[in-house]
C-alpha cells in the first residue's frame, strides 16, 4: 500500500486508498489535519502537530513552524543539544503522520506520494524525497500539488476533454498550473508562481500592523498610548500570530473581529485586513498572466479556475482571481483537503489500485548551462512534459585540454549568475586537437522533476551517472561577504543616507510636477495649483537645508498633493488615445 | 533523433491537425507512461516525437532534416518576405525595452502618470505589430497547408516556410513577452 501525503507549510495530511477511494486518515484526536509545527522540549522526543503548536505558545524558541520555507536550504537550526536541517524537521512530522496513518490502519506503511508545490526548484524537491526517506518510506513519487488538486477535481469527469487552471494559495507557497484533461490523461500545459509567497505573507504584513486596545475603555484621561505599547511588548510575535491567525479566519466570513487576550482586545476589520493583503494578494497576477502565455491560452478559453490551498477561502483572493480569469472561481474542492486526495489517487495509480489515469507533468524551470560569456544555455525549456532526456555534445576548446567544468542552473534569467545554481561537474575529454574530443552528455529530468546527469562513453557507448558537486557553498561564501559587507555599511551615518534617497526622489519629483502641470494644470483649481506650489516650495528649502526626516515628510506631502494630477494625467491619456 | 512521424506511424508530411495528435499523444501515454505500466523508454521517445510534431515549425525542420538536409543550410537568413517586417518589430521591441526601463526608474506616482500617454501608444504599437505577425504566420500554416498533399514537389518553399515560420514564432513570443510587462505595470488603479 502507497500513502499520499500532503507536506503542507501550515498542516500536513496523509491518505490512502480504500475500496477504491481516496480516504484520508484521521490521527488519535479524530483530526485530519496536522499542524506542521514540531517542538522540541528540555527532555525526552519531539512532539509534533496540534501539541507542538500548544508548547509554541509558551515556548516559542523551541518551537518550528513553517520549516518548508526553508527546505533546500542549507541552514542547520539549532535546538536544544543538537542542530536539525531542515529535511529532518520534515521527517519529524512525515514520521508523526506515518505512525498516525499505521494506527489508523493497523498496518505498517512504508511508501509514499509526497507533494511539492509545483514551482519547488531541484534542491527543493530533493531535499523533500530525503524528508521523506528520513521518515522511513521509500518515495514512490514527488506530485506537484496543483496537479494533485487537478486529480481530484478530474475524477469524476473523466470522460471529459476541458482546460482547467489550479489557482493555489497555500500557507507559504503559491503555484499556478494549467491544465487539460482528456479521457483521463491530466496535461499540465504551464505552471508557474513563487516558492515564497503565501498565507505566512499576510500574517507578517498582519503582525507588524499589530496593536492592542484596552478592552476596559479606560476614562479617556487615562495615558492609553504608554499603557497599549506596554501591553503589546509582553505578548510574544507567537501570540500575535496566533491572534492574527483567528482573526484573519473570521473576517472570511465576518467584517469585523474582536478577540480578548487577558485585559486587551485585538480588533481587526475585513477592510483594514484587504488593505494590507491586496498587495500581496497582486502579485499572483504575474504568475497568472505568464501561465496563460506558456500555455498559449486566453483567459476565456479555460473551462474552470480552481481554488486550493486554507488561504483561497479568503473573499479578497476569490475576487482577485474572478478579475485575473475573467470568471467566478470553482470553490468545490476543499481548500485543505483537495491537495492529499490527489497524492492518494496518484499513490492509488502507481500501486495499480487505480485505473484509468495518467499525469503528464511539466518540469517549472528551465533548465540549462553556463556558456561563454556568462550566459544561460537553455537545454530544457520550462513546462517542457517529463520524464524527458535531453542530450548535448561537447568539444575541447583548445587542443588537449583535459577536461571542462560545466555548471548546470535552473531559471528563467540570460545571466547565468541570476539563475539558481544546481551544481558542478567535469567532463574528461581524450587527448585531442582542438574540436576533435567529443563528449555527450544526457540530461534527464524524471517523474519526480528531478535531474540526473548522464555522460556517455564516446568508446563503449555505456552512459554512467555523474555526481554533482553542490554549488550551495560557494553561494554560502556569498552571503557571508553580503553580512559582512552590510556590517561595513551598517554604521554610516543612517542620516546621511535617508537623505541622499529623499534627494533622489525629489529630483525626479521636481521636474515631474514642471512637467504634470505644464500638461494638465489648467484642469486643477486655483486653491490645487497655489497649493501644490507650497508644498514644492517646501521640498525645495527643505533640500537647501539639508535636513533629512524634514525632507522625507516635505515629499510626501508634495506625492499627496499631486495626487489628484497624475489622476487627470492619465485621464487624459486615456481619452486622447480614444 | 528518430524519424518523429515514425513513432506515431504518421506518414511524413508538413502539416498536421493539431487537436488530432494532441488526442493521439493522449491516447499512447495512457498505456505507454510508465505510471500506466509502460516502458519509460518508449514513452520519452514518443513525449520527444509529440514536441517536434506538434509545432510547425519544429516539425517542418526534423522533416527538413530527413528528406533534404541540405536545404537547411541556407535558410538561416530573414527570407525576403520578413525584412520589412524584422525592421518594424525591432522597433515595437526597442521602444517597449526602453519605456519599461524609464517606468521602472520612476519612484513617485506623479512621475508614472506622466508616462501614461507614452504607455498607451506603445501598447498599441506592440498590438499592430502583433496583429500583423500573428496575420503572416496564419497565412504561412495556410500555405503548409496547401503544399501538404504533393509536399515532395516544393521542398525548396517548404525550407522557405520553415525559416518564415521560425522567425515569426520566436517574434511574437518576444513582443508577447513585452506585452505581458506592460499588462503588469498597466494597473492604473494603484497608481494613483
Amino acid at each position: 500500500m502507497i500513502a499520499g501525503i500532503d507536506l503542507g507549510t501550515t498542516n500536513s495530511l496523509i491518505g490512502v486508498m480504500d475500496a477504491g477511494f481516496p480516504v484520508l486518515l484521521a490521527d488519535s484526536d479524530g483530526e485530519r489535519l496536522t499542524p506542521s509545527v514540531v517542538h522540541f522540549p528540555q527532555s525526552g522526543e519531539p512532539l509534533v502537530g496540534r501539541a507542538a503548536a500548544r508548547m509554541g505558545t509558551l515556548d516559542a524558541a523551541h518551537t518550528i513552524s513553517s520549516i518548508k520555507r526553508r527546505m533546500g536550504e542549507r541552514t542547520r537550526l539549532p535546538l536544544r543539544d543538537r542542530e536539525f536541517s531542515p529535511e529532518e524537521i520534515s521527517a519529524l512530522i512525515l514520521k508523526k503522520l506515518r505512525a498516525d496513518a499505521e494506527r489508523a490502519l493497523g498496518q505498517t506503511i512504508d511508501r509514499a506520494v509526497i507533494t511539492v508545490p509545483a514551482y519547488f526548484n531541484d534542491a527543493q524537491r530533493a531535499a523533500t524525497k530525503t524528508a521523506g526517506e528520513l521518515a522511513g518510506f521509500t518515495v514512490e513519487r514527488i506530485l506537484n500539488e496543483p496537479t494533485a488538486a487537478a486529480l481530484a477535481y478530474g475524477l469524476d469527469k473523466l470522460r471529459d476533454r476541458s482546460k482547467i487552471a489550479v489557482y493555489d494559495f497555500g500557507g507559504g507557497t503559491f503555484d499556478i498550473s494549467i491544465l487539460e484533461l482528456n479521457q483521463g490523461v491530466f496535461q499540465v500545459l504551464s505552471t508557474n508562481g513563487d516558492t515564497r509567497l503565501g498565507g505566512d505573507d499576510l500574517d507578517a504584513a498582519l503582525i507588524s500592523d499589530f496593536r492592542f486596545d484596552s478592552a476596559l475603555r479606560p476614562h479617556p484621561s487615562a495615558n492609553l498610548p504608554l499603557s497599549v505599547s506596554l501591553r503589546s511588548a509582553q505578548i510574544s510575535d507567537w501570540q500575535k500570530r496566533e491572534l492574527v491567525n483567528a482573526a484573519k479566519h473570521r473576517l472570511s466570513e465576518e467584517d469585523a473581529v474582536e478577540i480578548p487576550h487577558g485585559a486587551d482586545v485585538y480588533r481587526l476589520t475585513r477592510a483594514r485586513l484587504e488593505e494590507l493583503a491586496r498587495p500581496i494578494i497582486d502579485r499572483t497576477r504575474a504568475h497568472c498572466l505568464r501561465a496563460l502565455a506558456d500555455a498559449n491560452l486566453a483567459p476565456g478559453e479555460l473551462d474552470a479556475v480552481i481554488l486550493v490551498g486554507g488561504q483561497t477561502r479568503m473573499p479578497l483572493i476569490r475576487r482577485i482571481v474572478a478579475e485575473i480569469f475573467g470568471r467566478e472561481p470553482d470553490t468545490t474542492q476543499h481548500p485543505d483537503e483537495a491537495v492529499a486526495t490527489g497524492a492518494t489517487l496518484q499513490a492509488g495509480v502507481l500501486s495499480g489500485a487505480v485505473q484509468n489515469i495518467v499525469l503528464l507533468d511539466v518540469t517549472p524551470l528551465s533548465l540549462g548551462i553556463e556558456t561563454f560569456g556568462g550566459l544561460m544555455n537553455v537545454i530544457i525549456p520550462r513546462n517542457s512534459t517529463i520524464p524527458l532526456k535531453a542530450g548535448e555534445l561537447f568539444t575541447n576548446a583548445v587542443a588537449g585540454q583535459q577536461a571542462m567544468l560545466i555548471h548546470v542552473l535552473q531559471g528563467e534569467r540570460e545571466l547565468a549568475k541570476d539563475n539558481w545554481p544546481l551544481g558542478q561537474f567535469e567532463l574528461p575529454f581524450e587527448p585531442a586537437p582542438k574540436g576533435q574530443a567529443r563528449v555527450g552528455v544526457q540530461f534527464e529530468i524524471d517523474a519526480n522533476g528531478i535531474l540526473h546527469v548522464l555522460v556517455r562513453d564516446t568508446k563503449t557507448g555505456a552512459e554512467k551517472k555523474v555526481e554533482m558537486t553542490s554549488a550551495v557553498d560557494v553561494s554560502d561564501e556569498a552571503v557571508e561577504k553580503m553580512l559582512e559587507d552590510s556590517l561595513e555599511h551598517a554604521f554610516e551615518d543612517v542620516n546621511a543616507r535617508i537623505f541622499t534617497e529623499a534627494k533622489l526622489k525629489a529630483d525626479e519629483l521636481i521636474p515631474a510636477v514642471s512637467a504634470g502641470l505644464e500638461k494638465a494644470g489648467d484642469l486643477l483649481s486655483e486653491t490645487e495649483r497655489v497649493e501644490i506650489q507650497t508644498r514644492q516650495q517646501e521640498v525645495e528649502s527643505a533640500i537647501a537645508i539639508g535636513a533629512a526626516q524634514p525632507l522625507k515628510s516635505a515629499i510626501a506631502a508634495l506625492d499627496a498633493a499631486t495626487q489628484r494630477l497624475a489622476t487627470l494625467l492619465i485621464e487624459k491619456a486615456m481619452r486622447e488615445a480614444r | 533523433m528518430p524519424d518523429a512521424f515514425a513513432i506515431f506511424d504518421l506518414p511524413r508530411r508538413p502539416w498536421l491537425d493539431a487537436t488530432a495528435l494532441r488526442d493521439e499523444f493522449h491516447r499512447r501515454s495512457a498505456t505507454l507512461h510508465p505510471d500506466a505500466g509502460g516502458d519509460g523508454e518508449k514513452f520519452a521517445q514518443l513525449n520527444a516525437a509529440h514536441e517536434i510534431l506538434r509545432q510547425p515549425d519544429a516539425r517542418l525542420r526534423h522533416l527538413l532534416e530527413l528528406e533534404a538536409p541540405e536545404l537547411l543550410a541556407h535558410a538561416q537568413k530573414i527570407p525576403p518576405a520578413l525584412a520589412d517586417r524584422f525592421m518594424r518589430v525591432a522597433a515595437a521591441g526597442q521602444g517597449c525595452a526602453a519605456f519599461l526601463t524609464r517606468h521602472r526608474a520612476a519612484t513617485s506616482p506623479l512621475a508614472r502618470a506622466l508616462l501614461a500617454a507614452e504607455h498607451v501608444t506603445q501598447s498599441s504599437t506592440l498590438e499592430t505589430t502583433l496583429a500583423d505577425l500573428d496575420t503572416a504566420q496564419t497565412k504561412a500554416l495556410a500555405r503548409l497547408e496547401i503544399l501538404d498533399p504533393g509536399w515532395r514537389a516544393h521542398l525548396p518553399e517548404l525550407a522557405t516556410l520553415h525559416a518564415e515560420l521560425s522567425y515569426l514564432e520566436k517574434w511574437i513570443a518576444q513582443l508577447r513577452e513585452s506585452r505581458l510587462q506592460l499588462t503588469l505595470i498597466s494597473n492604473l488603479k494603484s497608481e494613483v
